[in-house]
This record gives C-alpha cells, sequence and structure tokens, in this order.
C-alpha cells in the first residue's frame, strides 16, 4: 500500500498542479502534503517555476524566469524585458 | 550526577577524514568529559536561536577540520553542563549541500564514540510534517533524542494546535514546547535532555520492519518515513479556525473551483477591460482634442518660424508622426489603466488563480504542464513569451509551444481592438475586447489541438507545481513600479521602432508611382503605399476588408501591431487633411471604409478583421525571437500557419456572420 508520499508524487503525475489539488486528490493533512512536495521538490521529481503573469516591478534584471534566457533575446514590444 | 554514556551505534562504515563531534580542535569550551549534544533542524526554525538562548549568546564559530562550514559551539549550563553543538540546517539526512553534508558526517558517518551523545531535534510546529522527516532521519540511527518545539505562536497564529504529549507519545521521545526569545521552556528542555542522557541509546529504529527484505529505493524509503510522519501529525495535530489562512482557503474555493474558477475568471478579466474603456474613453478623447488642436498648431508655427518650412517636412511631421504617432499616444491612458488593473490583479494573488485555471484548459487538450508559462506571458508580450519556451523540457513541446505562443492576445493588439471597438460597438466596447481575448484562448486551444492530433501525437508528462502565494492587500509601490515599467514599454514602442514605421509609411505615400505629380505632392491613391495595397486587398474580399487602406494598414501591422493605427491615422489624413488626429473623423473614414467593403455587412466584417489581427503574425521581433528560439524552418511554418488560420477564420466569420447580420 503506498503512502503519503507516492500518493502526492502520483496525484502530481496525475495533473494536479496545486496543493490544494493534491489534498483533495489525497486526502492527506495540508501540512503532510506541503512537507511531501517540499521533499519530491528537493530530489527533483516534480519541478517548480516561479509563476509569472507580467513584468516585475523591477524591470528585466529581477524576472524569475530571466536565468532561462541568458543572452539578449530580442525587442520586446511592451516592455524592456527580454527573459523567461 | 553525570551517567555512563553509550556511544551510539554507527551505521556506516568508518571514512577516511569523517569528523567527530568530540573534535576539541572546533573550539570546544565545556569541561573534558562533558556530554557532547547536537541541535538540528531544518533552516528557519529556530534552532540558532535556541543555541544562543541556550549558551547565552556565547559561540565559538569556526570551520570544521577538513571542511568550510560554519558550526558553532557552547557550553550549555542547564540540568548538567553539556557541550551544544549548532549543526548546520538540514531537511534530511540525504545531504543536498555542503553544509548537509557536514550535518550528515556528523551524526550518521561518525566512528563510534565520536558522534553526539544526544540530539535535539528543532520542530516547527507551523511546519511540523515537514519537520519530522528529520526526526524520521535521525532516530534510524539509534540516537538518544529530544524534540524541541518552536515557533509555538506561529502555528497557534495558523490555527495549528499541537499535543506536545501527544506528539511526544507518537515519536516515542520527549518533546518539549519552547520559545527560545522568551526563553521560555528552557529549562524543561535541560531537564529532559538530562533525563535522556541518563538512559541508555535506543535501538535504531529501521524505516521499516522489512526494509531489508523489501530493498526500498529512495522514494520508498522516504515514503516509509513519510508514513511514519503523517501518523503523527494525525496523532498531535488539531486544526482550528485562522483569519488570512481562512480567507485564502475561502477565496480559493470559489477562485479555483473547476465550475466558478472558469466563470470568476471571465467576469474579472470581463471588468478589467469594462472598467478600461469606460473611463479612459473622455481621457483619450481629450488627449485626441490636444493632439489635432493645440500640439498641431504649436508645431505649425514652430514649423513656420524655422527654414524647414517645407511642403515635405511639414508631410512628414502632420501626415507622419503628428497623424501617426500623435493618435498612437492618445492611448497612453487606456494602457496605464489596464496596466494598473492587472498590476492589481497581481499583487493581490489572483493572477496566479488565473493562471491555474487556464492551465487546466491547456492540460485538457494535452498540451504540456509548463506550456501555459509562456503563453501566460504572452499576454504581456509575445517577444518575452517565446524566450520563455526555454523552460520546456523538450524540442518538441519548445516547438509547439513557440507556434502557439503568437496566437495569444498581446497587449499591442489591443489597441486595436479599443480603436474598432469604440467605433463600431460604443456601447460595448469592453464586453468586444472582452471577446477578443476569448477568442486567444480558443485560438490557443484550438490550434493546440489540431498540431497535437496531426504533428506530435505523443509528447511527454511534466509533473509541475504552482505555488499560490496567499490574498494580499496590493500595495501602491508595487502596482506603480510595475504599471510604469509596462507603460514604458509601450512609450517606447511608439516612440522607437513605430516613429520609424511612420516615416517609412509616410514616404510610400508621398512616392507617386500614377500620375505626374512631384514627391510629395501626389494624392495617397496614386502612391507606392496605395498601389502595393491595392495589390494584396482582393485576397480580403471573402473576408469583408479589402478596402486598400485596411489591407495597407495590415501590412505595416507586420511590423508591429501598433503601426495598423498609426498607419490608417496616416492614410486618411493624408487623404482627407480634416481627419488628422482627430478620433471621431478617422471612426467615419473606418466606418465608411468596413461599409463599402463588405457590401452592407459592417459588422461581421469588423469582427472578421479583428480576429484576422489577433491570428496573424505579431511583428517582426516576435519572428526574430522565433527564428532564434526554433530556426527559420519552423518560424516560416508558424508565419504560414498564422496567416491561413487568420484567413481562414476571418473569412468563416464574415461568410457566416453576414447572413445574420
Amino acid at each position: 500500500m503506498s503512502g503519503p508520499l507516492l500518493l502526492v508524487h502520483r496525484a502530481v503525475q496525475a495533473g494536479a498542479r496545486t496543493q490544494g489539488e493534491v489534498v483533495a486528490d489525497t486526502r492527506l493533512a495540508p501540512d503532510v502534503v506541503a512537507a511531501a512536495l517540499e521533499h519530491l521538490v528537493r530530489t527533483g521529481r516534480v519541478a517548480t517555476l516561479p509563476l509569472v503573469a507580467g513584468c516585475p516591478a523591477q524591470g528585466c534584471g529581477s524576472c524569475p524566469l530571466a536565468p532561462a534566457s541568458p543572452g539578449r533575446t530580442g525587442r520586446c514590444a511592451q516592455s524592456p524585458r527580454a527573459s523567461s | 550526577m553525570t551517567a555512563p554514556l553509550t556511544p551510539p551505534t554507527p551505521v556506516t562504515p568508518r571514512k577516511p577524514g569523517v569528523p567527530s563531534c568530540h573534535d576539541d580542535r572546533t573550539g570546544a569550551t565545556a569541561p573534558p568529559g562533558s556530554p557532547v549534544v547536537a541541535l538540528v533542524g531544518s533552516p528557519n526554525v529556530g534552532k540558532s536561536t535556541l543555541f544562543n538562548a541556550l549558551t547565552g549568546a556565547r559561540r565559538t564559530m569556526g570551520n570544521w577540520p577538513g571542511t568550510t562550514v560554519d558550526v558553532g559551539r557552547g557550553v550549555w549550563r542547564g540540568e548538567r553542563t553539556v557541550d551544544l553543538l549548532d549543526l548546520p540546517g538540514t531537511y534530511s539526512l540525504d545531504p543536498a549541500s555542503p553544509d548537509e553534508e557536514l550535518t550528515r558526517a556528523l551524526l550518521v558517518e561518525v566512528p563510534v564514540g565520536e558522534g553526539p551523545d544526544l540530539v535535539v531535534v528543532v520542530v516547527d510546529s507551523a511546519h511540523l510534517a515537514r519537520s519530522l522527516y528529520l526526526v524520521a532521519h535521525v532516530r534510524e540511527h539509534g540516537y538518544r533524542m529530544v524534540v524541541a518545539l518552536t515557533m509555538g505562536d506561529v502555528a497557534t497564529r495558523r490555527g495549528l494546535l499541537v499535543d506536545a504529549a501527544a506528539l511526544a507519545e507518537a515519536l516515542g521521545c520527549p518533546v518539549v514546547p519552547v520559545d527560545p526569545r522568551a526563553r521560555r521552556g528552557l529549562a524543561e528542555l535541560g531537564v529532559a535532555v538530562d533525563a535522556v542522557l541518563q538512559g541508555c541509546c535506543p535501538a535504531a529504529v529501521p524505516v521499516t520492519d522489512d526494509a531489508d527484505e523489501r530493498g526500498l529505493d529512495d522514494l520508498q524509503a522516504a515514503d516509509a518515513r513519510f508514513a511514519w510522519v503523517a501518523e503523527a501529525v494525525d496523532r498531535a495535530v488539531a486544526q482550528q479556525p485562522s483569519s488570512a489562512r481562512d480567507w485564502t482557503a475561502l477565496i480559493d474555493r470559489w477562485a479555483l473551483s473547476r465550475l466558478w474558477g472558469p466563470v470568476l475568471f471571465l467576469a474579472v478579466m470581463w471588468l478589467v477591460f469594462q472598467i478600461t474603456t469606460t473611463v479612459a474613453a473622455p481621457l483619450q478623447d481629450g488627449l485626441d482634442t490636444l493632439v489635432a488642436g493645440p500640439l498641431s498648431s504649436g508645431i505649425a508655427g514652430l514649423l513656420a518660424a524655422t527654414p524647414f518650412d517645407h511642403p515635405i517636412s511639414q508631410g512628414l511631421i502632420f501626415d507622419g508622426l503628428v497623424a501617426g504617432v500623435g493618435m498612437l499616444l492618445t492611448f497612453v491612458p487606456l494602457m496605464a489603466l489596464m496596466f494598473v488593473l492587472l498590476a492589481l490583479l497581481e499583487d493581490s494573488g489572483y493572477m496566479a488563480r488565473a493562471a491555474v485555471v487556464t492551465d487546466r484548459l491547456m492540460r485538457a487538450i494535452g498540451l504540456p504542464g509548463k506550456a501555459f508559462l509562456p503563453l501566460i506571458v504572452g499576454f504581456g508580450c509575445n517577444v518575452p513569451a517565446i524566450s520563455a519556451t526555454r523552460v520546456m523540457g523538450s524540442w518538441r513541446q519548445r516547438v509547439l509551444t513557440c507556434l502557439l505562443v503568437p496566437f495569444t492576445s498581446c497587449s499591442a493588439r489591443l489597441t486595436v481592438y479599443v480603436m474598432m471597438a469604440s467605433i463600431f460597438f460604443p456601447h460595448h466596447a469592453g464586453t468586444a475586447v472582452f471577446v477578443m481575448y476569448l477568442a486567444s484562448i480558443l485560438l490557443v486551444v484550438g490550434t493546440g489541438t489540431l498540431l497535437r492530433r496531426t504533428l506530435w501525437r505523443t509528447m511527454g508528462k511534466e509533473p509541475l507545481i504552482i505555488d499560490l502565494p496567499p490574498y494580499q492587500r496590493p500595495t501602491l509601490r508595487l502596482v506603480s513600479a510595475s504599471t510604469w515599467v509596462r507603460l514604458k514599454g509601450f512609450l517606447r514602442t511608439a516612440t522607437g521602432i513605430i516613429v520609424v514605421t511612420v516615416a517609412a509609411v509616410w514616404a510610400l505615400q508621398a512616392w507617386p508611382v500614377q500620375g505626374d505629380s512631384a514627391f510629395g505632392e501626389a494624392p495617397v491613391e496614386d502612391s507606392a503605399y496605395a498601389s502595393v495595397a491595392r495589390a494584396i486587398s482582393p485576397v480580403f474580399a471573402p473576408a469583408g476588408f479589402d478596402s486598400w487602406q485596411t489591407t495597407g494598414a495590415l501590412v505595416t501591422g507586420f511590423v508591429a501591431k501598433e503601426a495598423v493605427i498609426s498607419s490608417w491615422a496616416q492614410t486618411y489624413s493624408t487623404d482627407d487633411p480634416g481627419a488628422t488626429g482627430g478620433g471621431s473623423a478617422l471612426g467615419a473614414e473606418i466606418t465608411r471604409a468596413f461599409d463599402e467593403s463588405s457590401g452592407g455587412h459592417p459588422l461581421p466584417a469588423v469582427w472578421a478583421f479583428m480576429v484576422f489581427l489577433l491570428a496573424y503574425t505579431p511583428c517582426v521581433a516576435t519572428l526574430a525571437a522565433q527564428w532564434r528560439e526554433i530556426g527559420w524552418r519552423w518560424t516560416l511554418f508558424g508565419v504560414a500557419l498564422q496567416l491561413v488560420v487568420a484567413w481562414g477564420l476571418a473569412v468563416a466569420i464574415f461568410q457566416v456572420g453576414r447572413l445574420f447580420w
């Protein structure tokens, strides 16, 4: 029988996208789900990405997705950011 | 009284260079023979604060021999004097950093008699499960153990009640609530440590009783530990209602609901466009009047006073810059308001929920999980969104997402939607713009489905978790800073590439290819611009917008979507000087053009035009970004795809629409 970590891992693989969805899918305590997710992320089994819905207030340099684009990425029509 | 200490049983063979907790080169200051107690815990659980409280903040900091990791050491004069070690913070005994490696080395890899005599695991009451995983790990190595429970105040604020007695029973070791900052519980911790030091070392507790026979891998072993942790949490923790967390949970029940989440998202977006178009309209009209009146007069006066007062320079300045760039700048209030509203949504935490809602739609059609990140960025600007596809795990996923990004409606297209909606649907402009954004989402989903079912039937899955921030009151500083960054981008485009485009369009409109007129004096109908546009315009006849003025604007729209507006303004300004800068005059010209080209069905033609504008190539900067990211073959494929989809949808909308409208 699977324990909490495997249940959480399966829920994420099955498409759960937020901690709340994993809690709903597994019926585990939110704290246990949070700890299990942290463990899965730390061990590289689940990816987390910064959610970027717009340009950061401090400009391109503070864009959490900036490391994905180390070089110049061209002109941005709406914002000076060259990123993500 | 000091009880004889039984050294813990090492579980791994001795390795060369493994440090010892009893090494006196590490700044030990307790009397010789004092028991060594190690403080361990995850980062930020209050371990060092506890260490300072227990030792009176008298610590010896130093690198452990052979390492570059700082370890604190001091004397704890509690129930008995002990040599206290503050080991580097770690989540588990499976190290992921040099700090964690040292903690593991001192607890797991030490030779017999050289490990600590007792381990105090500092556990965060507010994140009990996370902290208990380390407890589970430590107990597998047969140490005497005491748990110090910190952050009780934070847990209480979050509505978590931790029963220390029940937790002690579940863990099989003393659990002492402490508050090192208030110096509460320190004496009780000393008593517990002394009592446990007097006992014998417990036997190591394996992950599971049949671990060896089952040959557990890392994940299964961690799973077994988590099962133990979950049971302890169940027995010791009670959740009570609390304020902020409950608010977030309550709102999320609606915002993330599979049924109501999308409804709320649509309602919020409709409200954003409604407010934008309604509130910004008077400001835009005011700017329009300013550009057409005082600004134009002022520039004319200035020009007359210079030696450059020539028909050609007048044409470039009035028919080009004032008409084109001036018209675009009247959109500044609208864009500013839109950016403020979006910044408010982002800073409040709602935008993250909106991303989850749209992501569900993407997943439903089998798009890779990470695809929604660049697609969300694309609604701001397609160029960084193309770069954002680098987060995709595989080449196929990256190409697919790169091909879909241009269908996300960037804010440059918003200006054209607003202009068209204000002219043709003045009382429902916000709703019309909202429909276009909805169409953009459907276009991404539809094209994605088409590509997934034809080009890429198999595409790997990548588990992905979105970290949702709690809701918060937006701050003025962040909202204004975020708005300014975006507005600056819009102004940079309007005063940069659009100025160049306006100059090029003016030159083409001033260059006669029919008649005997000189450069700058020919009617625009006889210009090279009109001639090229006329040659292309029959393509749009089935879509109902085949006037050469509209076609010309769409062609310049390849450079940037804002150029559609500036080109229209230039064309009608040259054609009819009375239309210079005047939004209503321009609106009347555009209405007439759509009336004529659609054969009396302007509204279906307008929808067809806006959908074409949404779906065809966003701008040259996006093309350049695609070229760099996925190569010229896929870029050209993308352009062809965009044009075919755009034209096909425009024709379908017009042909069906004119049957009813």
